[in-house]
């Protein structure tokens, strides 16, 4: 279970930072920093930049999505913008519109 | 891979999480980690032990185990537990602080009844000293019960229901401006009562009797005592 929820009623005007695990079912108006997974619901909406060590989206992005180990695409998924991760899979019925960026070389 | 939706509605931000901006909407919220900006939300907010909001705090109830620096504003309730520690404004219906909490700021409860004044006290107390017959004071409790009844629905109802139980409204507000002017003039350092107020003749019951230091509770309500 994430150490962080936001369920689908709340909405973030700003920054969400972490050290632990998110899970994220409403609205950010802003970015998402992790050092762990990041899950991102069917009915989240995020406007800005992701940052994680695991991405799995399932809502909706409007910025772009990084991630030092993988992001996976689900299916329903919205992302608009870039992702830059080392290993990205994207499901059937998934919608992504942007670039993809995979020779990350960071050090960990 | 899935996500499933989380079974139940509330939200957690962790120990580790900083919010850094608003949070609103609805649902129940638990805070264990760190807010810099206001929670304004519908639901249950509660700020755990180790949790911090440095911002104002609006939801419908308040469970302060934490640290808030800002205002907090609960709908239905604040509770402060003992390892609570709020540097705000309270203002709630009920507010609960446990013995080891720090607070400081203001605190204002009861703000369904806040734009109205209690029904005078000090009108009812004399009454049992002395003057006015029986029946008077019985009407009189009868309405003070009247007044704690329909609090809650507002002056509308408590002005009806007393007018049906003590004569027409117009009377009773002759009485509050008789008492306010008598109290003017108190306050510019006459003692004695006023000349030519009507209810001043000196067959009254109340009026006989009075001292130089005119209790005026006890003397408005002899006036109406025996005007009924």
């Amino acid at each position: 279970m994430a150490e962080t929820i936001i369920s689908s009623g709340l909405i973030i005007d700003g920054n969400l930072q972490s050290d632990g695990s998110l899970r994220l079912e409403g609205r950010i108006e802003g970015c998402v920093d992790s050092n762990s997974s990041i899950e991102i619901g069917p009915g989240a909406h995020i406007t800005s930049d992701v940052a994680g060590k695991r991405v799995a989206l399932a809502g909706s992005v409007a910025g772009n999505v990084d991630a030092r180990e993988r992001v996976d695409l689900l299916a329903g998924a919205r992302l608009t913008g870039d992702v830059r991760a080392p290993r990205f899979t994207i499901a059937d019925g998934a919608n992504f519109r942007g670039k993809v960026d995979m020779e990350v070389n960071r050090g960990d | 891979m899935a996500i499933e939706r989380p079974a139940k509605m509330s939200s957690v931000l962790g120990a580790t999480a900083v919010v850094i901006g608003n949070i609103r909407g609805e649902g129940d919220l638990e805070i264990r980690g760190k807010v810099q900006g206001d929670v304004h939300t519908r639901g249950r907010i509660l700020i755990a032990d180790q949790g911090q909001v440095l911002g104002s705090i609006d939801a419908t109830q308040i469970t302060v185990a934490g640290l808030v620096r800002g205002n907090v504003n609960g709908q239905d309730g604040i509770q402060v537990e003992a390892s609570g520690q709020i540097e705000g404004d309270l203002a709630a219906p009920r507010v609960g602080i446990e013995a080891g909490a720090r607070v400081r700021g203001s605190l204002r409860t009861g703000m369904e009844v806040s734009g109205k004044q209690p029904p005078e006290p000090a009108d009812e107390e004399p009454a049992s000293l002395g003057g006015p017959k029986a029946s008077t004071r019985l009407i009189e409790g009868k309405k003070q019960l009247s007044v704690k009844e329909s609090r809650s629905t507002g002056q509308a109802v408590d002005e009806s229901q007393a007018e049906a139980e003590d004569g027409p409204s117009y009377e009773k507000k002759r009485r509050r401006k008789r008492k306010a002017s008598r109290k003017k003039s108190e306050a510019s350092a006459t003692n004695s009562p006023p000349s030519g107020e009507p209810t001043e003749s000196p067959g009254q019951n109340v009026g006989a009797g009075h001292s130089p230091q005119p209790m005026i509770p006890t003397f408005v309500k002899g006036a109406k005592g025996h005007r009924r």
